[in-house]
């Protein structure tokens, strides 16, 4: 596994898109707070606006793990194309050559497609918060215990992300080739999150039921929205919130097994191309 | 010691059968040659043997170790291929993909024994050094394809197809990069259907046709059973032909671009001195010994072939 893992690091590392999505995860970040400032600015919604500051730093910060937004459609598609790659250009037969277990190529690749999103992910959401805070006020009126809330959300956030990777992974050494597994990916992610909307319209909805049946709507416990006008939109539950978030962990945790393993059964019964 | 051993091995794709119960068996030092036609299973039981694809039927066994145990993977190791076409990462440069090789195969090797191996290939590292495999043509990508094969130390090397793409000087680099390695105690399965090429190195053939292994001889075999042919250039071929064939000594006689040509090993005194009581003119008389490519022709039939 070791040597794999050092052979799918370096892969990484050499590739282009890596830099690209580096660069990406630190362009949206400036370009979002900036497009808030402009809009905030030139629309004069100041402190007086209902339920604090149209665009306050907590607004901003609260969409950063959002698997539809910007960098969350890029950080899957990239990890795809990654592990395509090495499909494509043949240097996975390479490895199966070599007398490495198909287990162990999946398990490789699924763990640094992992720490490739994670790693996006947070320059992505640190530079997002550091520059939200720049310009924005953040309201902490609506929070107990803010560093326990600001943990939740980044953890709840961050797994969001390794799941999906387990997903991309499973897409990307199953279907083989580049564009269906972008495309299956996106197509899972926006699913997955129209699936939690719906949830959140419907009335008298049992929400925290939905945890454990959708991975991703745990999120919707941990925004940091608290005060905003968005945050009216939160779920409420009576359970409380170190409940449900040990819940969604275990929900995450449960679907990306199941996806691993299902990728792993695919994955060695398969002849290689 | 054996190195592959296949006993009925078999591969089928939804109901057609790709390789039908193939029994072969390469020993320590040998360069067998992988003969056959396109689309007769060759790459197909390549892909068996180096875990690419599953058999449907029959076993291997790669240095003794049966394909379904678990100490295959180990053995694995001490085997490099090139199947179908070389594979590595085209946004990288030679050096870096075989660092990524290295990685792969866990084999430590400093840059500069990368370097000795890159030019061992008759790559020109200096002119290479910045250059993307991406840009590289299909001949230096073979090349790589090889170093990066032999970045394990192979005990076992499986070539698929390794001639293809390269130049006349790039045959020659690759026969001797073989014959070498070959040398030092590295046995070879190589697919080709260069014939000529194979008939300079191997060891041993094994002819597969329409996924069924037909023959498997050592060329010391070959060369004992092969027959002589003779070439007859005559003015007037049909009257050549009857005489030889009134004599009776001569009976496997066949006609080709208004040469006659003579199998067997057939008295070349007897048929001179046929030709000059008779008083028939002959331009020219050529014997030659039976090569791989007719003994393959021969074993399949012309019309097979064609």
């Amino acid at each position: 596994m070791k040597r794999l893992l050092k052979a799918d690091f370096y892969r990484v590392i050499k590739s282009r898109l890596t830099l690209i999505a580096l660069i990406l995860a630190v362009a949206f970040p400036v370009l979002i707070v900036l497009l808030y400032a402009g809009i905030g600015w030139i629309s004069g919604f100041e402190e007086d606006f209902p339920g604090g500051s149209l665009f306050n730093a907590n607004f901003v910060i609260s969409s950063v793990y959002s698997l539809t937004n910007n960098i969350g459609l890029v950080i899957p598609a990239f990890a795809g194309i990654l592990v395509c790659l090495d499909v494509s250009n043949g240097t996975l037969r390479n490895k199966v050559i070599a007398g490495n277990r198909r287990s162990t190529i999946y398990l490789s690749h699924l763990i640094v497609s992992i720490l490739f999103s994670v790693l996006i992910i947070t320059v992505y959401a640190a530079l997002t918060a550091v520059l939200a805070l720049l310009f924005f006020p953040f309201n902490t009126d609506s929070f107990q215990n803010l560093g326990l809330e600001i943990l939740y959300f980044v953890a709840n956030g961050t797994m969001s992300f390794v799941y999906i990777a387990t997903v991309t992974t499973l897409l990307a050494l199953t279907m083989r080739n580049v564009a269906p597994t972008i495309i299956f990916t996106i197509v899972f992610s926006i699913a997955l999150m129209a699936l939690n909307s719906i949830v959140m319209l419907v009335d008298y909805t049992p929400y925290k039921y939905a945890v454990y049946f959708i991975p991703t709507f745990g999120g919707n416990f941990f925004t940091l929205n608290g005060g905003g006008l968005l945050g009216l939109l939160n779920p409420t539950t009576d359970a409380s919130k170190e409940l449900i978030f040990a819940e969604s962990m275990i929900s995450y945790l449960f679907f990306s097994m199941l996806h691993t393993v299902i990728g792993l059964l695919i994955f060695k019964k398969r002849d290689l191309r | 010691m054996n190195v592959l051993v296949t006993k009925n091995l078999s591969k089928a794709y939804k109901g057609h059968l790709a390789v039908k119960d193939v029994s072969m068996h390469i020993e320590k030092g040998d360069i067998y040659g992988f003969v056959g036609e396109n689309g007769a299973g060759k790459t197909t039981l390549i892909r068996l043997i180096t875990g690419l694809a599953a058999p449907t039927g029959g076993s291997y066994s790669l240095f003794d170790v049966p394909n379904d145990s678990g100490k295959i993977y180990a053995v694995r190791r001490r085997t490099g291929a090139i199947v179908e076409t070389a594979t590595m990462s085209r946004s990288m440069t030679a050096m870096e993909n075989l660092k990524l090789q290295c990685s792969i195969t866990g084999i430590r090797k400093t840059e500069d024994e990368l370097i000795a191996l890159i030019e061992r290939v008759g790559l020109d590292y200096a002119a290479i050094q910045k250059k993307k495999v991406g840009r590289f043509s299909l001949g230096m990508r073979q090349r790589l394809g090889i170093a990066m094969v032999m970045v394990s130390d192979a005990d076992f090397v499986i070539l698929d197809e390794p001639m293809n793409g390269l130049d006349p000087q790039g045959f020659i680099e690759v026969r001797e990069t073989i014959l070498k390695l070959n040398r030092d105690g590295v046995t070879f399965l190589i697919s080709s259907h260069i014939l000529s090429e194979l008939e300079k190195i191997c060891t041993k053939i094994g002819v597969i046709s329409h996924g069924e292994l037909l023959e498997e001889i050592r060329m010391e075999d070959l060369h004992k059973t092969a027959r002589r042919r003779i070439v007859i250039d005559a003015e007037n071929a049909e009257a050549v032909e009857q005489a030889l064939r009134m004599d009776g000594a001569f009976t496997e006689i066949g006609k080709e671009e208004g040469k006659l040509t003579v199998y067997g090993d057939a008295d070349l005194n007897r048929m001179m001195r046929i030709l000059v009581e008779q008083n028939l003119a002959v331009r020219s008389i050529n014997t030659f010994e039976e090569t791989i490519e007719d003994h393959y022709i021969r074993l399949l039939g012309r019309g097979r072939i064609a």
